[in-house]
């Protein structure tokens, strides 16, 4: 990692535990985003990753620790919780477009309702989006007729429609067919590579060894080995990582 | 079965009961006196216009109240949930007939010591009570549509930084409409089968005028046959629209049964 300021710190999260019962979900997890990072995090499943990614936007309630976005603490049920939502993008496993509208629609609909864009200028972004990822001459057709990764890609700039600060990705390719798992990931890079900040669960190891700058290992909702992208996937220090890699099909 | 087969072999089932209903009925002991409630035609079409625009109001009132008691009961304060299910568990845990009553002496004898107690505000108070009724079982058909809405499209709707109301107007509540018309619909027809209560306490609708009938002529089986027969009139239209709309939805969704 190199030299960062304070202030270019996006997201911070710090001592995050939560349990469901007795199963620990996270048990202690700091994580520090900042601005135009890339970070992959991965990781055997149940070992924490989801709901990492759940409480970054307060989707999840911590047990103990805090979550702060851009210095701000992320407080569920607090005034500014929205605000601050808004900043940081989700993009789901199962897509979650809304149904009964367009797929330009699902772009506006958050900046018009929450007033950060007059119609005009959300529909022109949205189109600009909707190019960028490909679906230009999708914009009038709904969620329902649209493979799924061509959801994927509407979900992916439904989240940017917002220009949130930070992108959160948890397993984006996991619920794809083999064939179209290539052209979300594809769409993914692109958005890296224009300075997106970004932090992405993922189960494609070496989509996340070109794509990502750092990379996090979890299990048990402990971060098990953390680094440099490269030299961690390369030649990892950890045991369980090396474990965990040797049973991945891409490496 | 081709579609044309299936509607000739509905349409004489149908034809075969109303034919059996009317053996069994002609075998009744003595004489129905149909020209007896023939000669109150105009009394029965007044009441079972008023029948209609009463259950229209209880609709109105049910919606108005059922949607906010369901809205209440989805908040996220907790002391607005309680107050929607206290609503909601009194309504459905007691007989209509029981909560009319209760209208009738708070309201209607207060009114009427005043001397302000006519058929109009018999007819006003009856409708509110149906429409307070119906808006119990309206605001648990709405919740039940607002809770079928996968948590996905809430989160989604959140992480974009919309408040629960915001997710709730433009994402959650858009999707449940579809939903919801045909189990409201089925709301309505059991508001206009409960307004025959309101004859109870004094309402003109059209059951009021069938039990005249039958008191003053002790002619009940051309009364009450005659009363069924009106009360279908309102309520199929109702039910087939219902069942179309079902159907609407499900072929969206489902096959039909197969009758293999
Ligand atoms: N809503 C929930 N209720 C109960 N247990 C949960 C819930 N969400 C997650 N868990 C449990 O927490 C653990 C971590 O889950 P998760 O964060 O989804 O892991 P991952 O995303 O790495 O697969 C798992 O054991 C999972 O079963
Ligand atoms: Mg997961």
């Amino acid at each position: 990692m190199s030299v960062s300021t304070q202030n270019d710190v996006i997201l911070q999260a710090r001592g995050l535990a939560k349990r469901w019962g007795d199963v620990v979900a996270l048990d202690g997890v700091d994580l520090t985003v900042h601005k135009g990072e890339v970070i992959t995090v991965i990781g055997p499943s149940g070992g924490g990753k989801s709901t990492l990614l759940r409480c970054l936007n307060g989707l999840e309630v911590p047990d103990a620790g805090s979550v702060r976005v851009g210095g701000a603490p992320l407080r569920v049920g607090a005034p500014d919780i929205d605000a601050l939502r808004r900043r940081v993008g989700m993009v789901f496993q199962a897509f979650h477009l809304f149904p009964h509208i367009s797929v330009l629609d699902n772009l506006t609909l958050a900046p018009t309702v929450v007033c950060t864009e007059d119609r005009a200028t959300a529909t022109r972004h949205a189109r600009e989006l909707l190019d960028r990822v490909g679906l230009a001459d999708k914009a009038s057709a709904r969620p329902g007729e649209l493979s799924g990764g061509q959801q994927q890609r509407v979900a992916i700039a439904r989240a940017l429609a917002m220009r949130p600060d930070a992108l959160l990705f948890d397993e984006p390719t996991s619920a794809l067919d083999p064939e179209t798992v290539g052209e979300v990931l594809g769409v993914i890079r692109e958005i890296a590579a224009d300075g997106t900040t970004m932090v992405i669960v993922t189960h494609e190891i070496s989509f996340a060894a070109d794509v990502s700058s750092r990379t996090v290992f979890m299990e048990h909702g402990r971060i098990i080995a953390e680094g440099a992208t490269q030299p961690l996937l390369r030649t990892p220090t950890s045991d369980r990582l090396r474990a965990f890699l040797a049973r991945m099909p891409t490496m | 079965m081709t579609a044309q087969r299936e509607r000739l072999v509905r349409g004489a089932v149908v034809m075969a009961i109303i034919a059996a209903l009317a053996i069994v009925i002609s075998l009744a002991p003595g004489e129905i006196r149909w020209a007896l409630a023939w000669e109150r035609r105009d009394l029965f079409l007044t009441g079972l216009g008023l029948t209609v625009v009463i259950s229209s109001g209880a609709v109105g009132i049910g919606l108005i109240l059922g949607v906010i008691a369901a809205l209440f009961r989805v908040s996220r304060s907790v002391a607005l949930d309680q107050i929607g299910r206290t609503y909601v568990e009194v309504v459905r845990g007691t007989p209509f007939l029981v909560q009319l009553y209760l209208w009738y002496w708070c309201i209607a004898q207060a009114l009427q010591l005043h001397g302000l107690f006519g058929p109009r505000e018999a007819a006003i108070v009856g409708a509110i009570g149906l429409g307070v009724f119906g808006g119990a079982y309206i605001a648990e058909v709405v919740r039940g549509a607002i809770e079928s809405i996968d948590r996905g499209q809430w989160e989604a709707a959140r992480s974009l930084g919309l408040s629960h109301a915001q997710a709730l107007r433009h994402v959650v509540l858009p999707q449940c409409a579809r939903r919801l018309l045909p189990p409201l619909t089925g709301e309505a027809v059991s508001i206009v089968k409960e307004s025959s209560l309101l004859s109870i306490i004094g309402v003109a609708e059209i059951t009021y005028h069938a039990k005249n009938l039958q008191a003053r002529e002790y002619e009940t089986w051309a009364a009450f046959i005659c009363l069924a027969a009106l009360y279908l009139v309102v309520t199929l239209p109702l039910t087939l629209l219902t069942r179309r709309m079902e159907r609407r939805l499900a072929g969206e969704e489902a096959l039909p049964v197969a009758r293999l």
